[in-house]
């Protein structure tokens, strides 16, 4: 899947909670509990409106100091984690 | 044709349960006994049983829901429960067993509209304190109850259940034994502390986060509905527990009384982490 041309935002199946300084994320129909921290909290804050990658990057960019390019890499590699595992769905 | 009633109240939820079988209804008082309610009440879930044969084994449970509706098929009935009305169609084999494991799975399903849910673990009631101990399968739960038995009133040894009652986590025995052949009576108290046994705890205890207490306690609820909301009331309603009430893991062979350490743990740790 071409993640760049894609818009991503937040499946609405999902029910999630911040606890300490961590997010957990829950996903109803496979049952399992995600835990993210750091730079993924940032994009999975980002994520409650529809984003492109594009806008995910820039956020990053701006509160990480990290190239574009790395930033890019690392949140197409995130998102189709996010993806793959139905916490995230993509907008057409 | 003639109807047979009789009504249960399993954590402080009513069912009506009507059948034309005499027998049926006479084996559900028989057997639940401690669990039958003679309170008049307008507010219960009313439950019609109709008599099924089932040949094919099922593959399972399925549940699937939409809107206010459950279909429920397990291996010896299928039926259909309406949340909002407060009723339910079932076609069940009229064995014991059978009618357990449907309840187990209705009580798993309403739970969470009632700000509770079903956990896999034993419960311990001392005076008007209680205290869960919670595990997956041989994790020593009905040990644990087994050597509690002297000092606690056994709440469950495999299935408790917790509601937040007039803002207080409580909770409450349930009908669903493991291999506990001891008295489960009706009973139910204030929540005090989360323990989660752990065989492979190199010390006796260990205080947990939030987050892993959170973790813990979802990994262990008895649930099969894959529909957002239900999950998202388990979700917060986990969530505020662990604000208000401190997780341990605890390994209980390291105790001949865990009980009384169990009492002393939870006096010292009263407030947990924000």
């Amino acid at each position: 899947m071409k993640l760049q041309k894609k818009m991503f935002v937040r499946s609405p199946d999902t029910a999630w909670q911040d606890i300490e300084d961590k997010t957990v994320i829950v996903t109803p129909r496979t049952k399992k509990i995600h835990i993210i921290s750091g730079s993924g909290r940032s994009i999975w804050s980002c994520l409650e409106k529809p984003q492109k990658l594009e806008n995910i990057v820039e956020l990053l960019c701006g509160e990480y100091e990290v190239s574009v390019q790395q930033a890019r890499d690392d949140v197409s590699r995130f998102i189709q984690d996010l993806v793959d595992k139905k916490i995230v769905k993509v907008v057409d | 044709m003639r109807i047979f009633k009789t009504t249960l109240c399993i954590g402080g939820i009513s069912i009506l349960l009507e059948s034309s079988s005499k027998d049926f209804i006479k084996s559900i008082k028989s057997k639940y006994n401690n669990f039958l309610s003679f309170v008049e009440e307008d507010n219960y879930f009313k439950i019609v049983f109709s008599q099924g044969k089932f040949l094919k084994k099922d593959e399972g449970i399925i549940v699937k829901r939409d809107g206010s509706n459950y279909s429920i098929k397990g291996e010896g009935f299928c039926g259909y429960l309406d949340i909002k009305r407060k009723t339910a169609l079932v076609n069940i084999s009229f064995k014991e067993n059978v009618f357990n494991l449907f309840l187990r799975i209705f009580y798993s399903l309403i739970l969470p509209f009632y700000e509770g849910f079903l956990i896999h673990s034993a419960g311990l009631k001392k005076g008007d304190d209680s205290y869960i101990l919670s595990g997956p399968s041989s994790s020593g739960k009905t040990t644990a109850a087994r050597l509690a038995d002297r000092e606690f009133c056994i709440l469950s040894d495999e299935l408790v259940i917790i509601r937040k009652m007039w803002g207080v986590f409580t909770a409450f025995a349930t009908p669903f034994p493991g291999e506990f052949t001891g008295c489960i009576k009706n009973d139910k108290a204030a929540l005090k502390g989360l323990f989660f046994l752990n065989k492979n705890l190199i010390v006796p205890y260990a205080i947990k986060s939030r987050l892993e207490t959170l973790v813990s306690l979802l990994e262990n609820i008895f649930f099969f509905c894959p529909d957002s909301e239900s999950n998202r009331l388990i979700f917060n309603i986990c969530g505020e527990i662990t604000n208000k009430i401190r997780g341990y893991d605890i390994n209980i062979l390291y105790y001949s009384d865990f009980g009384r350490i169990m009492y002393e743990i939870t006096e010292e740790n009263v407030c947990p982490q924000p």
